[in-house]
């Protein structure tokens, strides 16, 4: 697949901070980025390549998903540069032992968790997300003889507001863009300095684009399947990816204290399913974001291995099934296969406007 | 079951009944006390205190593995949407509750109320979501913030926060079941889990003799009640019997096996549904497992003092809610002080918060030791994910290894 111009110049924003050294890595948008950035460094979220791992098969079983597998891998072939460090926020089984095996990979380097809370619904979540927070805050200015002073982290929390606004605002004026401008807009918004990245303008004109899907998963990060729904035409109306609107949805307080701000936006953002807030809240939100999209239909877009986001199918599957929403499922390990994925697609849609 | 090619415990037939009776008990004979059900590393002490019956779907997913129920009961729930890539306890249970008729024992019993904790995976949190949307039962989530601090120490914040929790947990119960919790016999629980866990951790050292004593599946076999009936009189009556049974194998230098030539480790959860057949191959090599990480999980230290803040601490700090690094050390422990020629790890596709990182603790711990490890990729539940040609030759690659080694 040729990469557009507009890929081709967010792979390159994306290539750039990763050298100098004032870079810090991180696996998961629970990690507190405006720390990270109040601490000095730009913080840029590692997201799986589309290269099939080779290294870190000394250190990752085949049965663990291609996220955890992909990044390792890249970072034991170097491909991530002079990173000053690695930040981890607790989620599922297989990143709470990734967490370890990089510390033992690299061991001169920066390497924490963030082990946030898994039960948002209870009412201690707070006070110990809080300490938690205030203990990374620590560790980062131990580790690098730096200070998060109060002032900074304000100021960084309204940079990464204005970012997430920005994404928020693109996000409404979707339509102009193509399911892979929009793949690609997002994939270069997490890993570029926010000071610095600026929506590109669309490239090409989207056809007229019938069924709205609302898209459900971990990560998007190869841009296989946006390509078949343009290639088919069908618009991607919403999503439910960390790496998606799941970033944006929530901002941090501007005022008051900023770790406490920090802590309630965590706490009340959309959910991942590592994290339980009740029940229903997942299968609530995918209903609700169907309706406010007049969406025809649901693809799950989840990795192989990945328990979370297994587990969680069935009920939002049988929650569609209620609604009499129409869904297909796609399980793929990293790059989803070409042939057999626009196959499935294509009935999908066919169904969908049929 | 194949038969086991070693000795067998004078106690299994009262482990057998004790076991029987849990099950019964907690189905037909109640007398209209709630039932709980419970994740193998909550703090069952409080439940217990108040008079609330728990069963463990974790120690029936065992038992469905071993007695060959449980791959019908994870298609059944794979033909449901569950994947096959989910741990195989969870599958088999999500399996008993779509279709009970034809599970082991007819199915659990519903559950009045669901405990599940964190400490020892993110699966139990999912597990018991499904269990609680498929029963309607309200479900209480005790969040254990995982330790990957060097120290092995849960940070300060993590315990006050789990203590918070505790509390909170006895007044839901409290609401939820009308029961009131007494001090008393919250200290009176505690105190006989306790005896129970220093009897089993006694019975496990004793197996640092020359012979050893017992042999892997003794020990998977006779935790099941150091987790099902901890906090109970039966629990400590059992495990005296066992220790005493077993002390009286090691003053006569009975040995486990017919010869012991060689002593391993094993680490990671049984595979129940190969027991005897798989752990036969080490028998035939005079190799006997006298120590394991999966069994000694229940062996841990019931701190004194306030005995919610011990109960936050002693449940935080279980060995998988601890760092590889941690684990590690750990390990390297009980290799020198077992003395072991070298050990296996089961790499376990269902369980990954144990099975993540072993490649990288095999590394540690030969370097440290120079104890050669082997790995087997297995399932402790799922009989398809069993390949037992490609394990046999493993085994005799490794077991020809250590013999040019130990002679
Ligand atoms: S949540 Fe899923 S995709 Fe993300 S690291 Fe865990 S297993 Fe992988
Ligand atoms: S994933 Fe592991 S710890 Fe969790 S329920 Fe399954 S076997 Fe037990």
């Amino acid at each position: 697949m040729n990469l557009s111009p507009l890929a081709i110049a967010s792979e390159q924003v994306a290539s750039r901070p990763l050298m100098d050294g004032m870079t810090i890595g991180y696996l998961c948008t629970y990690v507190p980025e405006e720390l990270i950035h109040a601490a000095g460094f730009t913080p840029i979220r590692i997201m799986p390549s589309t290269t099939a791992p080779t290294r870190a098969d000394a250190h990752l079983q085949s049965y663990t998903c291609c996220l955890a597998r992909s990044c390792l891998d890249q970072a034991l072939a170097g491909k991530l540069g002079a990173l000053a460090g690695v930040v981890f926020a607790h989620t599922c089984d297989t990143m709470q032992g990734l967490a370890d095996i990089w510390r033992a990979a690299f061991p001169d380097i920066f390497v924490d968790t963030v082990v946030s809370p898994v039960a948002l619904n209870s009412p201690h979540a707070k006070a110990y997300l809080l300490a938690e927070l205030r203990r990374f805050a620590v560790a980062l200015e131990r580790h690098f003889g730096v200070r998060i002073t109060e002032e900074a982290l304000r100021a960084s929390i309204r940079v990464y507001n204005a970012h997430r606004r920005a994404l928020a605002d693109f996000y409404a004026r979707r339509d102009a863009y193509t399911a892979v401008e929009w793949y690609e807009v997002m994939r270069a918004a997490l890993a570029a300095p926010p000071e610095t990245f600026a929506i590109p303008a669309p490239q090409s004109a989207p056809g007229n684009r019938p069924p709205a899907i609302v898209l459900v998963g971990a990560t998007i990060d190869e841009p296989t399947l946006p390509q078949i729904l343009d290639d088919l035409g069908a618009r991607v109306v919403a999503d439910d990816f960390c790496n998606g609107a799941r970033y944006f949805d929530t901002l941090v307080t501007e005022t008051g204290d900023p770790f406490d701000a920090l802590a309630t936006r965590a706490l009340t953002r959309v959910a991942c399913p590592c994290k339980h807030r009740t029940l229903n809240a997942r299968a609530e939100r995918l209903l609700q974001l169907v309706r406010d999209y007049r969406a025809d239909g649901v693809i799950f877009y989840l990795k192989k291995f990945c328990d979370p986001h297994a587990w969680d199918y069935p009920p939002l599957a049988a929650a569609l099934d209620r609604a009499k929403i129409p869904h297909l499922l796609l399980e793929t390990e990293q790059v989803a296969p070409l042939g057999q994925t626009r196959v499935r697609v294509e009935a999908f849609l066919e169904m969908l406007n049929g | 079951m194949a038969e086991r090619r070693y000795k067998k415990l004078k106690t299994a037939p009262y482990l057998r009944r004790l076991l029987e009776q849990h099950y019964t008990s907690a189905k037909y004979f109640r007398f209209g006390k709630p039932l709980a059900w419970l994740t193998s590393g909550a703090p069952v002490e409080i439940i217990r205190a108040m008079g609330i019956v728990p069963v463990y779907p974790e120690n029936y997913g065992a038992l469905c593995g071993a007695r060959g129920g449980a791959l019908a009961l994870c298609q059944t729930a794979e033909t449901h949407g569950y994947s096959p890539d989910l741990c195989a306890y969870a599958r088999s249970s999500v399996g008993m509750m779509l279709d009970a008729k034809s599970a082991p024992l007819g199915g659990l019993p519903r559950p009045d109320v669901l405990i599940t904790c964190s400490n020892i995976c993110g699966t139990v949190l999912k597990w018991y979501e499904a269990a609680a949307r498929h029963y309607g039962a309200p479900l209480f989530i005790l969040d254990t913030p995982f330790i990957h601090e060097e120290s092995g120490e849960p940070t300060p914040h993590a315990v006050a926060y789990v203590a918070a929790q505790l509390e909170e947990m006895i007044a839901f119960l409290e609401q939820r079941t009308r029961r009131k919790l007494s001090k008393e016999k919250l200290l009176e629980t505690a105190s006989l889990a306790s005896d129970a866990v220093n009897l089993w951790r006694d019975v496990r050292e004793l197996c640092r003799a020359r012979p050893s004593p017992l042999n892997a599946p003794d020990l998977f076999l006779n935790m099941a009640p150091i987790v099902i009936l901890r906090g109970t009189k039966e629990c400590v009556q059992f495990y005296r019997a066992l220790k005493e049974q077993v002390a009286e194998r090691v003053a006569q230098k009975v040995s486990a096996l017919p010869e012991e030539k060689y002593r391993l480790l094993w680490d990671n959860i049984a595979i129940w549904h190969h027991l005897y057949r798989f752990y036969n191959f080490f028998v035939a090599y005079g190799a006997c497992f006298v120590v394991d990480t999966y069994t000694g999980g229940w062996a841990m230290r019931m701190d004194g003092g306030e005995p919610i803040e011990a109960l936050a601490r002693t449940y935080t700090s279980v060995f998988l809610n601890q760092s590889l690094q941690t684990r590690a050390r750990d390990m390297v422990d009980l290799v020198e002080r077992f003395e072991v020629d070298g050990f296996v790890m089961h790499s376990n596709r269902s369980c990954k918060p144990y099975s993540v990182g072993q490649y990288d603790i095999r590394r540690i711990v030969t370097e440290r030791t120079g104890r050669p490890g082997l790995i087997i990729e297995a399932d402790h539940c799922d009989p398809r994910a069993y390949a037992e040609e490609p394990i046999k030759a493993q085994i005799q690659t490794f077991m020809e290894g250590l013999k040019e080694r130990v002679g």
